[in-house]
């Protein structure tokens, strides 16, 4: 099975608890909120930044966690794999707009295939969901690891998992 | 009305394809120097149309004309792949091999006239493993706190620009300006294939990593 479902942190809580704005319906994670203990050591992935730039020329409304002027310092890996950011999803934004998860997705797959383009070898993609629980308290994580083609997967599960 | 991209790529076809006879190792040096030369000469012609796009405004002539110039580059870089092969110098060699690879990459990230590069793309990768031992790559992991867009200037993330994305004759690409190193592993599929290890010791002596020959230590191979 390429997607692992597990509990994670509650995060509008942890958002709270970082002095970080609490994400209402779509947001970009960084990569440790759930085991920072102070925001001065939270990580972006590096693919954040074009993501995030790539929702806003898609009108994907995005809560940005950080504060106004907060700045969260990007992690730059180069091994060549493409590590995607942790995207969160509300509880309300499911029950009420059900496919704004399937457009963002279908904007990072896209992505992937840009950055893989013409590239031979291994074509990794890594993405981890966060969907709020329907009682807006709690969380999923599913972790994705695999090729491009397999990221469809990822909607019809996340969307399974709020659904149970 | 045929458009300045079609009128151009037939005639850039036509130059690569009659150059691309010599980029094959076994073919005489003399032939590789002078493909190499006639190259060179497209390049600049891909440069001055590219130039005259930018300034039209019109940009997916721009973009098409960045790939030319990036295909152009990469054959470029296969001659000199292979006369760095006759030189005895596989070091270098790997170097334009990969330049050649990276330069195909960015040719079909520019523009779809570069579409069909799959081929040559494989070709360039069987290259590498066929000729080369398996290398060890060394991939750096930093913090980037501060880093700018290569186009517009912008702290990068704030203007529309992507990184690997073509604008008005430009690929765009990150500049990191303040980072601070982490860690540097050790992996076997790295972004750049240019960070490998060159050397190793062996019973107390130091090996090139690619021709075996023992190399002084305190000097570079």
């Amino acid at each position: 099975m390429r997607i692992k479902i597990s509990d994670y942190v509650d995060v509008r809580l942890k958002a709270h608890a970082l002095g970080l704005n609490a994400p209402t319906g779509l947001a970009i994670l960084p990569r440790n909120i759930a085991e920072a203990t102070t925001a001065d050591e939270l990580l972006h992935e590096s693919s954040a930044i074009a993501l995030r730039s790539l929702f806003r020329q898609h009108n994907i409304e995005e809560t940005r966690i950080e504060k106004e002027g907060q700045k969260i310092p990007v992690l730059q890996e180069n091994e060549f794999s493409l590590i995607l950011p942790i995207i969160f999803v509300s509880a309300s934004l499911l029950s009420q707009n059900p496919h704004a998860l399937a457009i963002a997705l279908n904007i990072i797959a896209n992505y992937a295939t840009d950055f893989f383009k013409c590239i031979p070898g291994s074509k990794k993609v890594v993405l981890d969901i966060v969907v709020e629980n329907k009682s807006g308290r709690g969380s999923k994580r599913l972790h994705y690891e695999g090729p491009r083609e397999g990221l469809e997967e990822t909607e019809k599960m996340a969307r399974k998992v709020f659904d149970d | 009305m045929t458009s300045p991209i079609d009128l151009f790529k037939a005639r850039f076809d036509h130059i690569m394809e009659r150059a691309q006879h010599f980029a094959i190792y076994v073919r005489g040096r003399e032939f590789q120097e002078m493909g190499k030369t006639e190259i060179e000469a497209l390049l600049d012609e891909c440069r001055i149309n590219k130039d005259k796009a930018i300034s039209s405004g019109i940009e997916n002539e721009a973009n098409a004309f960045l790939a030319f110039e990036f295909m152009t580059r990469a054959l470029i870089e296969e001659f000199k792949f292979c006369l760095a092969l006759k030189d005895d110098d596989p070091d270098s060699a790997w170097d334009h091999l990969v330049d050649a690879q990276n330069h195909a990459t960015s040719a079909m990230k520019s523009h779809a006239v570069a579409g069909n590069l799959n081929e040559y793309i494989r070709r360039l990768d069987s290259l590498e493993k066929s000729l080369f031992p398996q290398s060890i790559f060394l991939s750096p992991g930093y913090i980037v706190k501060e880093s700018k867009c290569s186009i517009c200037g912008t702290p990068y993330g704030e203007c529309d620009h992507i990184k690997g994305h073509p604008d008005m004759g430009q690929l765009c690409s990150r500049i990191v300006t303040e980072a601070i190193l982490r860690e540097a592993s050790v992996v076997c599929d790295p972004a750049s294939k240019h960070c490998r290890l060159l050397k190793f010791e062996e019973n107390g002596v130091w090996r090139n990593a690619f021709t075996y020959r023992v190399v002084k230590e305190d000097i570079e191979p």
